[in-house]
């Protein structure tokens, strides 16, 4: 649908989005010196890849439900697996920097938009992939209203990211303790 | 809209064919142009004094700083990462030999996920692949694609069929 649309725009939109300009990420933001306490329930699995074959509606679903029982956030994390930036972001999710503050914070949604032709309508409702690029974040409340968004691109560019800029954007966002 | 075509397709001739300058430079017959996702792709038939025929297709991103992976990539890429640049014909056009770039290969080594891509330089490159024609229908060139730059990629484009018009038309 998005190809239809304009491929050319979102082409363009998307090498405006590889330069988009991130919030300057917060020195020395880091689990020690942010987060709370871990707490000592069982944590959630992160995705280490985007899976063509789940429904993004029933995994959000999911996660708002046991966001609202537990106060964390959710989320949603739009990709997919050919793109090397996401496979990265993968990557710094599951490092030993970033995974215990994704599993303290929040519930984690892989979406993926395939060749930027797949779960576009469900996409549509949180974030504007055109300016985003991918990866895409969007943090939500566990209501179901966004918080945040890279809307500005600024994990489009996730190989030159690091582990704590990917956490100062977690700490910025996560639930008040 | 067709004179912008032409000179696209006349710049592009230019931009390819300096070696072969002069009153031997091959003749575009027909041409096509596609826009997507940050790449313009002139594709065109020409025929050289030999009478041989083959489609160079120009593959030029928008931006500065972005390239295309190399047609050497494997179809699935390298642990799924990557989209090797193919050039193929349809219609009225068969293959005659096989495809080649005007461009070196470099690799683009992608340190967190310890992974080398084959991709050309930034900027255009040209592929170019003998064909011979089978009849008077509708020439196509069918292209498939990628462009990233060092810090980000866009859309890849797959199988999008070029339809190869009259020159001037």
């Amino acid at each position: 649908m998005l190809r239809r649309i304009g491929p050319a725009a979102i082409g363009i939109a998307l090498l405006l989005a590889g330069c988009g300009n991130m919030d300057a990420p917060t020195p020395g933001a880091s689990l020690s010196s942010a987060a709370p306490v871990l707490q000592a329930a069982a944590a959630d699995t992160i995705p280490d890849h985007y899976d063509p074959a789940r429904d993004p509606a029933v995994d959000l679903s999911k996660a708002l439900t046991r966001a609202e029982s537990d106060g964390k956030e959710v989320l949603i994390d739009f990709g997919a697996d050919w793109c090397p930036d996401c496979k990265v972001l993968d990557k710094l999710f599951q490092s030993e920097e970033t995974k215990p503050l994704l599993q303290r914070d929040y519930h984690v949604v892989a979406v993926d938009v395939g060749e930027f032709d797949h779960n576009l309508d469900f996409a549509a409702k949180y974030v504007k992939l055109e300016t985003s690029g991918i990866p895409a974040l969007v943090v939500l409340a566990p209501d179901g209203s966004v918080l945040g968004d890279t809307n500005d691109g600024s994990f489009a560019n996730a190989r030159t990211m690091n582990s704590d800029q990917v956490n100062a954007f977690l700490t910025h966002w996560a639930p008040e303790s | 809209m067709h004179r912008a075509l032409l000179a696209v397709v006349a710049a592009a001739s230019l931009a390819q064919g300096c070696a072969a300058a002069g009153a031997s430079s091959p003749s575009a017959e027909l041409s096509g142009r596609l826009d997507d996702s940050g790449v313009t792709v002139v594709a065109a038939l020409t025929t050289g004094p030999d009478g041989t025929r083959q489609v160079r297709a120009v593959f030029s991103p928008q931006k500065p700083g972005f390239h295309l992976y190399s047609m050497d990539l494997p179809p699935g890429g390298v642990s799924g990462l990557g989209v090797p640049t193919t050039v193929t014909v349809g219609g009225s056009l068969r293959a005659a030999g096989s495809p080649t770039a005007d461009s070196p290969v470099r690799n683009l080594r992608i340190e967190e996920l310890d992974v080398d891509l084959p991709v050309y330089p930034d900027g255009p490159v040209t592929i170019a692949m003998p064909v011979r024609r089978t009849g008077n229908g509708r020439a196509e060139v069918v292209v498939t694609y990628g462009a990233c730059s060092p810090s980000s990629c866009l859309a890849p484009v797959r199988d999008r069929v070029i339809a190869l018009v009259p020159v001037g038309t």
